[in-house]
């Protein structure tokens, strides 16, 4: 398809690309890991391969776009005090280790010749199983509150109750506003990184829901602090990438351009829309994504590529539209309080 | 008509200050710290992971490419790549940073004048 003004030259690559379509699968992306702290190698690398980017250089250039882009997230959910550094640190620690052993499984998959189904399965279990808890927890909410004020109202504000994994040494984590067994944590981030390690994806996605569910952080926080791990993971595979020739550093600059404005128009998003409306959504994204490896694993990639390219548009068009609606609704109530 | 409010989206939400800390080593340092020593256990290659199935390590690509009709900054990026692969990276990541950073920096001021400036907010779930 020639697009005239819009094609460019990739010298690394050695192909002619399209200029908007870099953008554009920048700019959505950017908006979902502003929203949803992900890096989202999921969505870009199936969306270069169906545009006709050469593969050998999808991955490295996908990792060093989303090094800069996270960047720019983490410093502005840094600034809505949504990014808790000292968790973020703890689960880097976790995650090496789990990461190691995850890719040692998968050798030795490898080499009994089941990796492939075997690794497909387990990753379509995970993003359905996830996101099949995600919406459940969503539509059981008002009836897991109601129940809760009831029992306050019958026996008075319980103490919280001493959980059966609070074994010392306990750590506490100001800015998410948590004390939680140290065991906890590293047994969580370990189980995250191994996970990441044996599926081969980058395990924004599995970190942020494992932030709210099994450590207890606010929503928004376990967004900012997924992303600040993420500028780590994408500064280094940046890097390593380039270092082994497979980053097309042209087309990486120009899906910044658009990355970076989405990543601000994401993290922007996260102040106007609640907690567990980022839940929903994310729930969403992460079946979508499921659907995309069923596709794969019925050998129908290019059908699961359109699949996650499409989800991943409509998310963003859904997340922008919610964040003007919440910004009128803001302005609106400014407005009615200046008036008082 | 009352408009129906939607679910997902927070009230408005009221500014919360955050009372400052004092004592002990500056977010700046302690950010600083835990950067560097994060930094240094991504030096175990794996980590650098992305979709595939199951974790890989990249190969290196035999790859010199050709720089007869190629001008400017294709031709800079290219002669670094032909020439030192570790330099091209340090252009990779530096410019990586910088970009982002210019250009969140810009976005951010074009946002505010929208009246989308962001403060710290209220955890709402």
């Amino acid at each position: 398809m020639d697009w005239g003004i819009f094609d460019i030259y990739l010298p690394i690559a050695g192909i002619h690309f399209n200029v908007l379509i870099l953008l554009a699968i920048g700019f959505s992306v950017g908006v979902l890991g502003g929203f949803f702290g992900v890096g989202g190698a999921w969505v870009v690398t199936p969306a270069l391969n169906i545009f006709g980017f050469n593969m050998a250089y999808a991955i490295g250039t996908d990792l060093a776009h989303i090094f800069g882009k996270s960047i720019v997230a983490t410093k502005k959910h840094g600034k809505m005090g949504n990014v808790d550094v000292k968790l973020g640190f703890v689960s880097i620690i976790g995650s090496v280790v789990g990461v190691e052993i995850g890719a040692q499984n998968v050798m030795w998959l490898t080499s009994k010749g089941l990796a492939g189904p075997v690794v497909r399965y387990a990753y379509m279990f995970l993003l359905f199983g996830l996101g099949i808890y995600m919406f459940y927890d969503y539509f059981t909410k008002d009836k897991r509150l109601a129940k809760k004020q009831a029992l306050e109202l019958e026996t008075g504000p319980a103490a919280p109750a001493k959980k059966k994994w609070d074994i010392p040494p306990m750590i506490h984590f100001p800015v998410s506003g948590i004390r939680v067994s140290l065991w906890l944590v590293m047994a969580v981030f370990f189980f995250t990184g191994w996970l990441s390690g044996f599926l081969g994806v980058g395990g924004g996605f599995i970190r942020m829901p494992a932030l709210i569910y099994l450590i207890g952080c606010p929503t928004a926080i376990a967004v900012g602090t997924d992303l600040f791990s993420v500028v780590f993971t994408g500064g280094y595979g940046c890097f390593t990438y380039a270092l082994k020739g497979r980053v097309e550093i042209v087309a990486a600059l120009i899906m910044l351009v658009g990355a970076a404005v989405g990543a601000q128009i994401g993290v922007t998003a996260v102040k106007y829309i609640r907690g567990y409306g980022i839940r929903l959504l994310f729930a969403i994204m992460i079946v979508m994504a499921g659907v995309s490896v069923a596709l794969k694993q019925f050998n129908l990639t290019t059908l699961a590529a359109y699949c996650v390219m499409g989800a991943a548009l409509s998310m963003c068009l859904i997340i922008v539209i919610l964040m003007v609606r919440g910004f009128r609704k803001e302005k609106a109530a400014k407005l009615e309080t200046s008036v008082v | 008509m009352r408009k129906e409010e939607s679910p997902l989206l927070n009230a408005p939400q009221t500014i919360e200050k955050v009372p400052e800390k004092t004592g002990g080593p500056s977010g700046a340092l302690k950010l600083l710290c835990a950067s560097s020593v994060a930094l240094i256990l991504q030096s175990i290659p794996t980590l650098a992971c992305a979709g595939g199935e199951g974790l890989e390590v990249p190969e290196a690509l035999d790859h010199k490419v050709d720089v007869q009709d190629l001008g400017g900054v294709n031709l800079f990026f290219a002669n670094a790549y032909n020439e030192n692969l570790w330099l091209y990276a340090i252009y990779c990541t530096v410019l990586m940073a910088a970009v982002g950073i210019l250009i969140g920096f810009f976005t951010d001021l074009i946002l505010k004048a929208f009246g989308m400036e962001v403060e710290k907010i209220e955890h709402q779930e």
